[in-house]
């Protein structure tokens, strides 16, 4: 693994990453801004997200972001979710002062409309519908959020609460996000590729370093209450099949447990000889397919379980099977042989991870931001560390009915 | 520290996009005659071993038990139930993907390289001592089938294969699984087929990745043991013509409506390639595409419009995607059909087909960095029997083209008389 990284703080409080290597003539450039969907107030959702759109309409001193990087061979795009927004751009390294320059003038200040707002607006719409509104279980996403989360931001989803959240989000309100969250003193800046860490330095202090730091809008998130008692909520949609969510409330993605719960999920779904794989799909067929995984968020989130099931089958039945299953293979001791399992699949994904310089850029900028990036190079060993008797007791811990939301998703019968 | 200010107004000076760099591969014939490709880079101990059979849904008349054949080779071995097998293959680390198109069947194999000797006997196991047992088959049948309604249900979904079905229509280039065509096949139809026609096969062998060259070796001896079949591939017959119009597939209660275009585009290996790459390109395939812009960036109609190339061996295809409110779906098509005017009647400026060669030597860069997606080249040329100095060419084709090049691309294959249309919703 390449573990050479090079870190230096401009005066503007931008934290800049750079790590080499020379095997590749493409640089990856990351720019992670710490505000996401929870920065958001709960009468306008959608605004971090509709704002990464934004992004792209022009900055003061450039009309257009993609032409430039096109034009320089590169390609680009974005992503937001509820703590983070995230830039990133791939091109030849010989065009990297082309990234830094499109990347330091939006964050400088952007090229604000009200017309660009509008379209920008019926585009997400458009994305809404296209992601959740008009597909099938599409908005389980929606629902299980507001059923898990009661005061904290993550009760609502990226997109937004519903269109119109979108639709009436006004000038005022981006200019006023923008001010407040895109700043140089809330971002992390990662550069991965054939690069030479001081001349990245004056490359980015010659770009980023005449933005000046801002006053942010950081104030604590409403913490939410433990969960005393089991939720629950029965849709029906017009879908093929029923389909069962679960989700369990577990800590941070800084909390130690973390690492034993990711394993577990990867113990139940990943691969065809995964536990719940080879024993409710497999074996007793009471689904069709599903999935265990954790959100993985940077505030306490939550272990997720999503699965359709099989015709036959009735969803509480099927719940109270998925909860026997799991009560036996966490009475019973986890085999170390499966662990080492699930460890060496951790390190062939780590492997193939690392091919990837956008990847890492990516890992870089979001360990620093949780807690420091050299932790993204030690990942490997925190899941090594635990022990069978660890992950089991640090599993039966957190899956418990009254930390649980349960969604039953029916069918509609058709006449 | 003092700051001289940027001056934000000027781009920085722009460098081409680096020349692509091939890795130094290697061919190496087996004593049976199949070939290993080998492409060793990367600074990872990560190895990717694909397994090509050049043949997809072309093999035989049947293409569903080719289907199902691909995805149940290792569900169920003569030594190992397919629980077994899976466990005893994730138990190295490495895991598996199954890929089946129009001319291929493709198993990829990922692992650490410390496990290749671990990993190997599980992939011979798979393609030569499957088993098939009815119970695999009637699992992977009914979740199909679930699968199958699920995506019944999507716009998207019935839109691609309307006119998928259609633009090939009779030739297995179009087929697309059905719940009906899965109804009642049996494990004694599967095996005889694996028997009869795919153990008959030569597949191809590609090793990427951070392999060293005794590793490399000691795949080579142990290949050369291996009971690969004699055949290459089954000859297939070009797809027949198509009748161009408009085909609608009514799916009630949805906010969206799902359009798809296909339309006849020219190989990979015609002389005006480069030109119709670029026109494609310009016409929907980026982000700064004339479609992107016109009907995202400037109307809103959609969150995303894109076109791109669809290459088979025997054919090859132009398509168009895109997802619009179902009360705009005319306004969008329409405006599909007046870029395609512009494109056809008034050209292209230098200045657009400038940006636009730049993204593309760009995006090749990217395609070929590394050895896993070099290595997808590879096997996309070899099926396509395209040589390495074909990328060479299509640089420099690339370098030479001129306006009136891709405008006449643009006259020959963007007509609207030749598209086949398909919409959903």
């Amino acid at each position: 693994m390449n573990t050479s990284l090079h870190r230096f703080t401009l005066a503007n409080g931008l934290t800049l990453l750079v790590q080499p290597d020379f095997s590749t003539p493409m640089v990856a450039v990351n720019l992670l801004y710490k505000v996401g969907a929870r920065d958001e107030h709960p009468e306008t959702t959608g605004l971090a997200h509709l704002f990464e759109h934004l992004m792209f309409e022009g900055s003061k001193h450039i009309p257009s972001f993609d032409t430039p990087l096109q034009l320089a061979g590169g390609t680009n795009n974005a992503f937001t979710n509820n703590d983070i927004t995230n830039y990133y751009c791939l091109l030849p390294a010989e065009n990297l002062d082309t990234a830094l320059w499109l990347e330091s003038d939006r964050m400088l200040s952007l090229d604000f409309s009200q017309e660009k707002l509008d379209i920008q607006k019926k585009v997400v719409i458009e994305e809404f519908n296209q992601r959740y509104l008009n597909q099938p279980y599409g908005d389980i996403w929606l629902e299980s959020r507001k059923l898990s989360y009661k005061v904290h931001p993550y009760r609502w989803p990226t997109i937004g609460s519903t269109p119109e959240h979108v639709e009436k989000t006004t000038l005022e309100e981006v200019q006023a996000f923008y001010f407040s969250h895109y700043a140089p003193n809330n971002a992390v800046l990662s550069l991965v590729g054939p690069l030479d860490p001081q001349e990245c330095l004056k490359k980015v202090e010659h770009w980023f370093g005449p933005v000046p730091l801002r006053n942010l809008d950081k104030h604590p998130y409403p913490k939410e209450p433990f969960q005393k008692e089991p939720r629950f909520l029965a849709l029906e949609r017009d879908v093929p099949l029923d389909a069962l969510w679960m989700g369990w409330h577990m800590p941070e993605r800084n909390h130690p447990d973390y690492y034993a719960l990711d394993l577990f999920t990867d113990l139940c779904s990943a691969g065809d000889s995964a536990w719940f794989t080879r024993d409710l799909v497999r074996k007793d067929q009471v689904f069709t397919g599903g999935g265990w995984y954790l959100s993985g968020s940077h505030d306490p989130g939550q272990l997720l379980f999503s699965g359709t099931l099989r015709p036959e089958q009735n969803l509480a039945e099927a719940e109270e099977k998925l909860k026997a299953w799991l009560k036996g293979i966490l009475e019973k001791p986890i085999p170390v042989s499966e662990l080492n399992k699930a460890l060496r699949r951790l390190q062939t994904r780590e492997a193939f991870e690392q091919s990837s310089v956008q990847q890492r850029a990516l890992k870089l900028a979001w360990f620093e931001w949780i807690s420091r990036a050299e932790d993204a190079f030690t990942e490997i060993e925190r899941y090594r560390n635990i022990s069978a008797e660890k992950l089991q007791e640090t599993v039966m811990r957190y899956l418990i009915d009254t930390h649980c939301s349960t969604i039953h998703y029916k069918a509609q019968k058709k006449s | 520290m003092s700051l001289s200010l940027p001056d934000r107004r000027k781009a920085p000076a722009l460098h081409l996009a680096s020349e692509i760099v091939l890795l130094h591969g290697s061919e190496h014939e087996l004593p049976q005659g199949a070939k290993l490709y080998a492409l060793p880079g990367g600074q990872q101990p990560a190895c990717r071993l694909d397994v090509v059979y050049s043949v997809g849904q072309g093999l035989g008349d049947k293409p569903v038990l080719s289907w199902l054949l691909s995805q149940l080779l290792g569900e169920g071995t003569l030594q190992k139930s397919a629980d077994a097998w899976h466990l005893a293959l994730e138990s190295t680390g490495a895991y598996m993907q199954r890929s089946f198109s129009g001319d291929a069947l493709q198993l990829s194999f990922y692992f650490l390289e410390e496990q290749w000797s671990a990993v190997l006997p599980l992939v011979r196991e798979a393609l030569f001592e499957s088993d098939f047992p009815q119970h695999e088959l009637d699992l992977l049948v009914h979740n199909q089938k679930a699968t199958l309604a699920q995506q019944a249900q999507k716009v998207a979904w019935q839109a691609g294969k309307k006119a998928k079905s259609l633009f090939f229509k009779g030739h297995t280039y179009g087929w697309l699984l059905t719940e009906e065509q899965l109804q009642g096949v049996q494990s004694t139809e599967l095996k005889d087929w694996y028997q009869r026609e795919l153990l008959a096969l030569r597949p191809s062998f590609y090793l990427s990745g951070g392999f060293s060259p005794a590793t490399l070796r000691a795949l080579c001896a142990s290949l050369a043991e291996w009971p690969l079949g004699a055949r290459d591939a089954i000859p297939l017959v070009s797809p027949g013509a198509y009748v161009p119009g408009q085909h609608h597939v009514a799916m009630e209660n949805k906010s969206q409506a799902a359009l798809r275009i296909y339309s006849p585009a020219p190989a990979p290996s015609a002389p005006n390639y480069a030109a119709a790459h670029a026109m494609l390109t310009l016409f929907g395939g980026f982000f700064g595409s004339r479609l992107m812009k016109n009907i995202r960036e400037e109307k809103g109609l959609t969150y995303g419009i894109g076109t791109g190339f669809a290459h088979l061996r025997l054919a090859s295809a132009w398509t168009l995607a895109t997802e619009v409110n179902r009360n705009k779906l005319e306004e969008a098509l329409l405006e599909v059909k007046k870029e395609a005017c512009k494109m056809m009647e008034l050209g292209i400026p230098e200045e657009e087909l400038q940006l636009v060669k730049n993204y593309i030597a760009g995006q090749r860069a990217r395609a070929f960095d590394g050895p896993f997606l070099q290595m997808d080249q590879w096997i996309w040329r070899n099926h396509m029997g395209l040589d390495a100095a074909w990328i060479v060419n299509q640089q420099l084709d690339l370098k030479e083209l001129k306006p009136e090049d891709v405008q006449k691309a643009a006259q020959k294959y963007l007509p609207e008389d030749q598209w086949l249309v398909a919409w959903a919703g």
